[in-house]
């Protein structure tokens, strides 16, 4: 069977050394130029590249990558996923949900280039090159194409094919128009002149669900020379450490904390220490760990913190950290320490000199605070967690203060200032009735005139004294005739009794009498009780 | 004026009684809602390699109680980086906050309206200056609760300790799921049903299990 030799493809086609896979038919496919087929410009394409010259790893080593996805102009596109590494001897890092978009041009077409970054770490010796793949969607217009005989198909499959894709063919068939070499050339597609006028306007919309594929070519894994050093996590690439401990004063018990930083490039992920081990000097907790991300993908920095605590007062020296690394340039294991670092540790603070060092701490472990300054003193102080403003005394206390500063507010004017003083003044007299009310009646029950009659005058001048302004002493018989007239007999009459009972010149009245006094004041008490 | 004396007198009198037998009452209730500042320091070293969320909250208590101390500040950055979180970003007011704890503004608050209070009743002596006195204390009075009520954790204030817990739609194991609450992340608690919490957050409303949250201020 005799193909066209301009025939167009515009199915998945692939730039690229890969494998791309087509709703789970795979196809091999080589790099555009190397055959008359793959010289059509490709509608997608995905490659993945080490942005390192590096062919070689070793395990542990971290590189970063590119994973680039090209799709022709007019290409729809749906993402169905980030790109996946398809290995097991590599892990792939880092890759973000977003890539970074841009325009591309290749082969005088327009491309759309996504663009992902991310960091690539052999973690298996003798692991084949990894592989990458991306789910995407594609919709698309498939060109018309003329009917195309699969490479080593026979004739009468040819015939049959030519048929399906051309329904009028058998209504041609038997009429004599089918020997006629013209229409038999057109049937079969060769040398149609509409045949490209259809191609570009009569492509039918394409959508398909592939997953774009690509592999390294070249990239082998080795393992890190044997025997690895002691203290040796895994840790690939150039690193450089420094220690250095919280500010000083040090006291017994208290903890300190030494921190050591690493700059540098590589697997961090993989950087590890033990810190400074626990000593009889010394106890030590495990370190803590926290990266910051550098510029460049495997670039950045780890701190290593670890709380120190002193037991013994005097000098001390804080043993040096050891970091091993392996340095892929160099080819060889690293071992560096940092400083070591002597410093002073004083007595605790509430414990002698001679006991904190002759006497290790009940619990070494447990620091009484974790001040390293002067600072912490004051925070070991077992304190509420509850503010102030969230507890009820607060606002109790905010209320009393507003209620005192309005009330005296209040009071600054005259009139409530007079008022509130007569209320006073009622409140003291009746008081006062009621406590010479109480020693007249016991007055009656003891059969004490003296006592009877020097309450009640007592008590008359004290009434007497708040509704004239004078002392109650100065209140005589004369007073309250010059004031009170006749409405003031009785008082008048209660006061010259007292007054010679006072002086022994009456005799001991009965006790019907004693009553009838009694009565008679209580009367004029609460009389001058209401009128003053 | 005697009057005066008087009166103030009584109502000092019932205000005192009135607020010492509150703190009393309150006393009791509050043990299990004290703490040292060191004490959580050192817990919160202990959990922040296995439970960051956990360290991450007895951060936020230290800070509570000692909010100038840089290792606090420095080991809730910590403790945040190690559950994942994003660091945060102070501002000028947010750093003015913490120059002091919402206890210590809010104690602030209360001694300022005590002045101002004073200036007010002794304003038959000081006549010049109490008014003027009295007004910039309440305005010190004022900005400072504000600035504690603001700053002090509310009693639903909450921190994820669980392991990223998934919040659900209801508060039972076979719940659709809603959202998932990083761990160390804060949180509002709505209420409690059945071993689960209704939380809010930025990203919705969901039941976790009790255990996954607990409140900044601890109940007593």
């Amino acid at each position: 069977m005799k193909k066209s030799s301009d025939s167009r493809i515009w199915t998945a086609l692939v730039v690229a050394a890969g494998v791309l896979a087509v709703s789970s038919t795979t196809f091999a496919a080589t790099p555009a130029g190397a055959t008359g087929r793959s010289r059509a410009p490709a509608r997608a394409a995905l490659r993945m590249q080490l942005q390192t010259d590096a062919r070689s790893l070793v395990v542990g080593q971290a590189v970063p990558v590119t994973v680039r996805a090209d799709f022709l102009g007019g290409t729809g596109v749906t993402l169905n996923g980030v790109p996946r590494l398809v290995s097991d001897g590599f892990t792939l890092a880092g890759i973000s949900d977003k890539p970074r978009q841009t325009e591309i041009r290749r082969d005088g077409l327009p491309y759309t280039e996504l663009t992902w970054t991310g960091v690539l770490t052999a973690i298996q010796a003798g692991a084949p090159p990894p592989a990458i793949e991306l789910p995407v969607q594609l919709s698309y217009r498939e060109a018309v194409s003329p009917p195309a005989a699969a490479p080593g198909a026979d004739a009468d499959s040819d015939s049959d094919a030519d048929a399906e894709s051309n329904p009028f063919q058998s209504m041609f068939a038997g009429t004599p128009f089918a020997s006629d070499p013209f229409f038999a050339q057109m049937m079969k597609g060769e040398s149609d002149p509409f045949s490209h006028f259809f191609q570009d306007f009569g492509g039918a919309i394409r959508q398909r669900d592939v997953t774009l594929r690509d592999q390294l070519a070249r990239l082998s894994v080795v393992a890190t020379p044997h025997p690895a050093p002691d203290g040796y996590a895994g840790a690939v690439g150039t690193f450089h450490a420094t220690s250095s401990l919280s500010p000083a004063p040090f006291r017994v018990g208290e903890p300190m904390t030494l921190t050591v930083r690493v700059e540098g490039q590589g697997s961090f992920d993989r950087l590890a220490t033990a810190g400074v081990p626990s000593t009889s000097g010394l106890s030590t907790y495990p370190p803590t760990a926290a990266f910051t991300a550098g510029a460049r993908p495997t670039a950045g920095t780890k701190v290593f913190k670890q709380t120190l605590v002193p037991r013994q007062a005097g000098s001390l020296d804080i043993p040096a950290v050891t970091l091993v690394t392996y340095d892929p340039q160099r080819h060889r294991y690293v071992t560096q320490r940092t400083r070591l670092l002597a410093v002073t540790v004083g007595a605790a603070a509430d414990v002698a000199p001679e006991a904190a060092s002759a006497v290790p701490p009940a619990n070494p472990v447990a620091p009484a605070a974790p001040s390293t300054d002067g600072r912490w003193a004051g925070e070991s102080a077992v304190k509420s967690l509850v503010p102030a403003i969230r507890q009820p005394w607060f606002w109790w206390a905010a209320a009393a203060l507003v209620s005192v500063a309005v009330l005296a507010s209040v009071l600054s004017s005259a009139a409530v200032r007079r008022r509130a003083a007569r209320t006073f003044g009622r409140l003291d007299r009746r008081r006062l009735v009621a406590r010479t009310r109480h020693r007249l009646d016991a007055a009656v029950a003891s059969g004490d005139a003296p006592a009877l009659f020097g309450a009640a005058r007592e008590g008359l001048q004290a009434c007497l004294s708040k509704a004239w302004s004078m002392p109650a002493e100065a209140i005589s018989a004369v007073d309250v005739d010059r004031r009170l007239g006749d409405r003031g007999q009785r008082v008048r009459d209660i006061f010259e009794r007292a007054e010679a009972c006072a002086y022994g010149r009456s005799g001991s009245p009965r006790s019907a009498d004693l009553q009838h006094w009694r009565d008679l004041t209580v009367r004029e008490l609460d009389a001058l009780k209401e009128a003053a | 004026m005697k009057t005066n004396r008087r009166i103030l007198s009584w109502v000092a009198l019932l205000a005192c009684g009135a607020l010492f037998g509150e703190v009393g009452a309150q006393r009791a209730a509050q043990a299990a809602t004290t703490a040292s500042a060191g004490a959580l320091v050192q817990q919160a070293e202990r959990e922040l390699a296995t439970h960051p969320g956990q360290a991450v909250l007895d951060y936020e208590r230290a800070q509570l109680l000692a909010p100038r101390a840089p290792e606090v500040r420095e080991g809730l950055a910590r403790a945040r980086a190690a559950a994942g979180l994003p660091a945060q970003s102070a501002g000028l007011a947010s750093r003015i906050a913490r120059t002091l704890s919402p206890d210590e503004w809010s104690r602030v608050a209360l001694g300022a309206l005590a002045l101002a209070a004073l200036a007010i009743v002794g304003r038959p002596w000081w006549r010049r200056w109490a008014l003027p006195w009295a007004g910039a204390a309440l305005s010190v009075a004022l900005v400072a609760g504000a600035v504690a009520w603001q700053s002090a954790p509310r009693r639903n204030d909450a921190v994820v300790v669980g392991a990223s817990p998934v919040a659900r739609i209801a508060p039972f194991a076979a719940a659709q799921p809603a959202f998932v609450a990083p761990e160390g992340s804060a949180a509002t608690i709505e209420a409690e049903h059945q071993g689960y919490t209704r939380i809010r957050q930025g990203r919705g409303v969901g039941w976790v299990p009790n255990s996954a949250v607990a409140p900044v201020i601890p109940r007593s």
